[in-house]
């Protein structure tokens, strides 16, 4: 665990003013953020800017303007020593129906500058690592969806990189090859890989990641502790009882609490000061039994969608303006 | 056996330089080649001509000893023999690279490997040359290599006569050529193949580039009586290569057909060029 604290603390990618664009659309706004070490979960809408930012950092894509720095090298000047320390799993298919599973993740090791013998014996270790151990010399044709997202967290782990970029690392997977997944990527942050995830289920994120980067519209709108995200809401709680679920929200109204629906529950905040003893009164005093009664926390896709909103908000207000 | 069973330890060894990765590509390209039924039932069907060659070269070695001592003595080598060897290695590689080498870059774009290959310390001139060497070696095992057994039999067979000269130019024309055949076809390939997903089109673009400028020269040759409209075809620019080389003359000129295969080389690795350009930054 101490070994996952100090890589935390580390910046692994710093980018300053940093825009791309295709044509007239702008993919990145001038991007200023410091990404500290650990696991971190790369998030936004569709056409957020998400693959055009994997894409500059693994230098696929010149920037236009604007500086990025990658693990202390810069781009693109040193574009190929960075993909050198970089482990990248793309999200297409990106494995060769002909091949085995050794040869190909062997393949990998050569193409990062492995000696071919050197990359041979690390592909054994690799597969072995990721649960395809028994499978290595069968081709890659043969193998289920979720085998095939392991060999290629096998080829992107197999010369050894300091930072690893999963783009939907559980994309098609069921419930098992899902977890097993995860389970991976958890075993790699734990041995102190730095590890980048773009995905669109946040639960992944929410198992997986210390650290969240989450952009909308080419812009960047939260960078930082996952748990910063997540917060708890001191004054709100979530409350259910036994009956008449609205006649009781019209009482705590009727205290000064502002009530909502959070799915079956109610979400119910309370005055200035108070520690919730004012909703335990109100159901006393009205005859309520209470069911459920926990501070609320804000889950990550809470957090997610309230963060976009307010960006979309932001954004359709500066059109406005700029109209 | 799950993850949890060995230890991931970073990788701390030796690295190589960029330019590994070219002998890299080009062992993997000719593994998967080899990995077809379709190609190895081609070089055995190639190997049948081989034999036959080499069964002429001891006839050819049997008369030539036979007639030594008369006045009707061999005193110098046809080319007819050399020049149907060129034609049925020229027709037999183009087969085989319609039946195997189409797909060496569409398989790529249709399993969406380039995100693969260039997140790696690539560049995309190792990315092609490896490609093409990948396809000239497999090339080679139906050309040169047989080239180099049937010719270095031929010349042994005629070590102690006053022909060896002559033979030794004819080996030389032929491996020279060969070469330059597969270097040629080699980028071609790869621009048919680097335009589509599906490797059955390139299999059609790529006889397309061959017999249809071909059919056109005969045409428009019939038509205006004239050697020019050769210049258009793909082979006879490639014999018209291996003409010059072996009797340093030419209908229209010496330089006209090296010019004409260089200019397709080039513009077929253009197209290379610029196509990988467009995957790179998918």
């Amino acid at each position: 665990m101490a070994k996952t604290k100090d890589i935390r603390d580390e910046a692994i990618i710093h980018l300053s003013g940093l825009r791309q664009s295709y044509g007239e659309f702008q993919a990145l706004k001038g991007l200023d953020a410091t990404i500290r070490g650990g696991a971190i979960g790369l998030l936004g809408p569709n056409g957020a800017g998400k693959s055009t930012l994997l894409k500059v950092l693994l230098g696929l894509v010149s920037h236009d303007s604007g500086s990025v720095e990658v693990l202390g090298l810069r781009l693109p000047d040193d574009v190929f020593e960075i993909r050198r320390q970089i482990g990248y799993m793309p999200e297409t298919e990106a494995v060769h129906p002909r091949m085995t599973a050794i040869a190909y993740v062997t393949f990998a090791g050569v193409l990062c500058g492995m000696p071919r013998g050197h990359a041979f014996q690390r592909a054994h270790d690799i597969l072995y690592h990721v649960g395809l151990g028994e499978a290595r010399y069968r081709r890659l044709e043969t193998f289920s969806q979720g085998m095939r997202q392991r060999v290629k967290l096998a080829q992107a782990l197999v010369h050894g990189p300091r930072l690893l970029f999963l783009d939907e690392p559980t994309s098609g997977l069921d419930p098992g090859g899902r977890e097993e997944m995860l389970t991976l990527i958890h075993d790699v942050r734990e041995r102190g890989i730095h590890t980048v995830v773009s995905t669109h289920i946040l639960s992944d994120v929410e198992r997986t990641c210390d650290h969240v980067f989450l952009m909308n519209n080419g812009s960047i709108i939260f960078n930082g502790p996952i748990d910063r995200l997540k917060r708890t809401d001191e004054d709100t709680f979530l409350v259910e009882v036994k009956r008449d679920l609205s006649g009781f929200c019209k009482h705590l109204e009727k205290a000064g609490c502002t009530t909502g629906f959070s799915g079956f529950k109610l979400s119910v905040k309370v005055p200035g000061g108070d520690d919730g003893t004012i909703i335990l009164r109100t159901a006393i005093s009205e005859g309520y039994q209470i069911r459920h009664f926990t501070p609320s926390k804000q889950t990550l896709e809470m957090a997610f969608m309230e963060l976009v909103d307010k960006a979309r908000q932001e954004d359709g207000t500066a059109g406005e303006g700029a109209g | 056996m799950t993850v949890r069973d060995l230890r991931y330890a970073p990788y701390e060894g030796v690295s190589r330089s960029h330019w590994h990765s070219v002998w890299a590509i080009a062992r993997n390209e000719m593994g998967i080649t080899w990995s077809y039924f379709r190609t190895k039932l081609l070089l055995i069907a190639a190997l049948v001509i081989d034999v036959i060659f080499i069964v002429l070269v001891f006839i050819e070695a049997g008369v030539i000893n036979l007639m030594s001592e008369g006045p009707n003595a061999v005193t110098e080598l046809t080319t007819a023999p050399v020049t149907a060897y060129v034609w049925l290695k020229l027709y037999g590689l183009i087969l085989l690279f319609a039946a195997t080498g189409c797909g060496t870059i569409s398989h790529d774009i249709q399993a969406e490997l380039m995100q693969f290959y260039f997140a790696k310390p690539l560049k995309r001139l190792q990315f092609i040359l490896g490609k093409a060497l990948g396809l000239v070696l497999v090339g080679a095992t139906v050309t040169i290599v047989p080239g180099i057994l049937i010719f270095g039999l031929r010349l042994a067979m005629l070590a102690r006569t006053d022909l060896l000269g002559e033979a030794l130019a004819q080996c030389g024309s032929v491996l020279a050529f060969e070469l330059v055949m597969l270097v040629t076809f080699s980028f071609v390939i790869l621009a048919v193949s680097s335009l589509t997903r599906r490797s059955g089109y390139a299999v059609l673009s790529w006889l397309a580039v061959i017999f249809i400028p071909d059919l056109t020269a005969l045409i428009v040759g019939q038509v205006v009586d004239a050697e020019w409209p050769h210049l258009l075809s793909v082979t006879a620019n490639l014999t018209g290569v291996f003409d010059v080389m072996i009797t340093r003359t030419h209908d229209i000129s010496v330089w006209a057909p090296p010019a004409a295969v260089m200019g397709i080389a080039a513009a077929a690795f253009g197209i290379v060029w610029w196509r990988i350009g467009v995957f790179e930054r998918l």
